[in-house]
């Protein structure tokens, strides 16, 4: 049955996505198009041209970087207020007098919003590539490919400084179970704002804006906590393999989204089967 | 005969406000009951609790001798005074969605009722105007063979020819075994359909009676006996 519910929600998500796919496409050719090509054409020597084409491709990949992270923030947006206006709002009718537990209904919004922000990040990483293997190749020419690959990875994997000094594969592959773990923590963590929101009897979706914005600062405030614990006990000693730096902070970190999600979890399935409040 | 509906000693509160007080029906199956009162009497809360959409704070509610969960969400059919219609879902999708979650569900019956609208069903749901979603909903609503019919304001927001169309599809529709409970205002078309009549007021059940009895008891009609009761003129 819920199997049904997440059929029908990936469904409804399908235009918002296809939307995403088509704006994040759009903005990395026009990027491609007024930050790398020119660099590519005129190269980067000390000729006006070259100048003009370097300075324009610093530009052009810090407007692409504000346009991912709005794309990113967008995507959060859409999420929440699919899960306010089917659960909580007048299609909150339809959805909590299905015949299902309480337990699939929150499974079925959960696991198409997660699997739509995997998508959305891998539609970012993808982008990403094009336009930093495109700035790679007019910068330096393809000479040494791993040195590059290895450099993606820093920079694709953005935050995920504590990549660094892991091997590329043990470091993609570890940066992707983080994202994974992240991207299910935050998606509950929305579901749980949108949920606490409708508990108050006027204004709930600014009430779910700020209880959001609240969990994130605080939660963001514990990973930095962790990050300066693990560099003042472990970075030391380690200094030579900064990996395992890496590795133990992102399993505290993981550890705690995973800690963060259950607690989401549970806490909105409690609001949805004993503090229902639909407007 | 076991009643289909049973509500013991129910309460609800709203913080420090009581929406439901002590409410105790019991209700068999096979009959139409109206759901009269002043609005903000408790009605749309009954009716939410009988459906499970809402917790109440004390007492028990059994449909068929279950408390309300999953499974008795298979057989109570519920049209909230709320539009429940997701706007960018095509018709079509929307009634197979129906189909898809409830097995009473008859889509034959469904369209053999829509098809009436003269709406293509590739129309999106949001192409829709007001009175034709009300309609729509009452169709998806009325398409299932539940036990149980819970109706909030089936009515609101409708011209006379929509309430007449949807009044059609609730009598034409209804599985004749089951029970239908009906929250609206009193018009002679209603009061001629409902065999038994539950006043609520400030959250407590004023009455519940035999509308035939009231009828002969009062010596008016249910609509008069209501502004009597109500003081409204």
């Amino acid at each position: 049955m819920s199997r049904k519910l997440i059929k029908y929600e990936f469904k409804q998500m399908k235009s918002a996505l296809l939307l995403t796919a088509i704006a994040i496409a759009v903005i990395t050719v026009i990027i491609f198009c007024i930050g790398i090509l020119p660099m590519l054409v005129f190269g980067i020597n000390d000729s006006t041209a070259g100048i003009l084409s370097f300075f324009l491709a610093n530009i052009s990949v810090l407007l692409y970087a504000v346009v991912l992270i709005v794309t990113g923030i967008g995507m959060n947006i859409y999420i929440g207020v699919r899960f306010y206006k089917t659960m909580y709002s007048g299609i909150g009718y339809f959805t909590n007098t299905l015949p299902l537990k309480k337990h699939e209904i929150i499974l079925s919004k959960i696991i198409p919003a997660a699997i739509a922000q995997t998508i959305v990040t891998l539609m970012v990483i993808v982008s990403g590539g094009i336009i930093f293997c495109g700035f790679i190749l007019a910068t330096d020419g393809f000479g040494d490919l791993m040195l590059y690959i290895a450099r993606f990875k820093g920079a694709v994997l953005g935050d995920f400084t504590m990549l660094n000094g892991m091997g590329i594969v043990l470091g993609i592959v570890f940066g992707c179970l983080f994202a994974i773990i992240q991207t299910v923590s935050n998606t509950l963590l929305l579901f749980l704002a949108v949920s606490i929101g409708q508990l108050f009897n006027s204004n709930k979706i600014l009430m779910s804006v700020i209880i959001c914005i609240v969990m994130n600062r605080v939660f963001n405030a514990v990973d930095a906590i962790i990050e300066v614990i693990t560099k003042a006990f472990v970075y030391g000693p380690f200094i030579h393999s900064p990996s395992i730096y890496s590795v133990i902070t992102m399993i505290l970190i993981s550890a705690k989204n995973i800690i963060i999600a259950v607690i989401a979890y549970l806490i909105s399935y409690r609001i949805l089967r004993y503090k229902l409040n639909l407007e | 005969m076991l009643d289909l509906l049973s509500l013991k000693s129910v309460s609800k509160k709203y913080g420090i406000k009581q929406a439901l007080n002590n409410i105790n029906l019991n209700i068999p199956a096979g009959k139409i009951v109206g759901l009269f009162g002043p609005k903000g009497g408790g009605r749309t809360t009954l009716m939410k609790i009988i459906t499970g959409v809402l917790n109440q704070t004390e007492g028990v509610v059994s449909i068929d001798g279950v408390e309300p969960n999953e499974i008795t969400k298979s057989y109570v059919a519920y049209l909230p005074d709320k539009i429940f219609l997701e706007e960018n879902m095509t018709i079509k999708d929307t009634i197979s969605m129906h189909a898809d979650f409830y097995e009473d569900f008859s889509k034959d019956r469904a369209y053999e009722m829509f098809n009436d609208l003269k709406i293509p069903d590739k129309f999106k749901i949001k192409a829709l105007s007001k009175e034709n979603r009300r309609k729509l909903q009452a169709i998806l609503i009325m398409s299932r063979n539940a036990k149980l019919y819970v109706l909030d304001e089936p009515f609101l927001d409708t011209d006379n020819n929509a309430r007449d169309y949807i009044l059609k599809i609730i009598l034409s529709n209804y599985n004749r075994n089951a029970t239908v409970l009906i929250s609206t205002i009193l018009t002679p078309e209603v009061e001629r359909i409902i065999d038994e009549v539950v006043f609520i007021k400030d959250g407590e059940i004023v009455l519940y009676d035999a509308a035939e009895k009231i009828r002969n008891e009062k010596g008016c009609s249910i609509d008069e006996y209501f502004k009597e009761v109500f003081n409204v003129s």
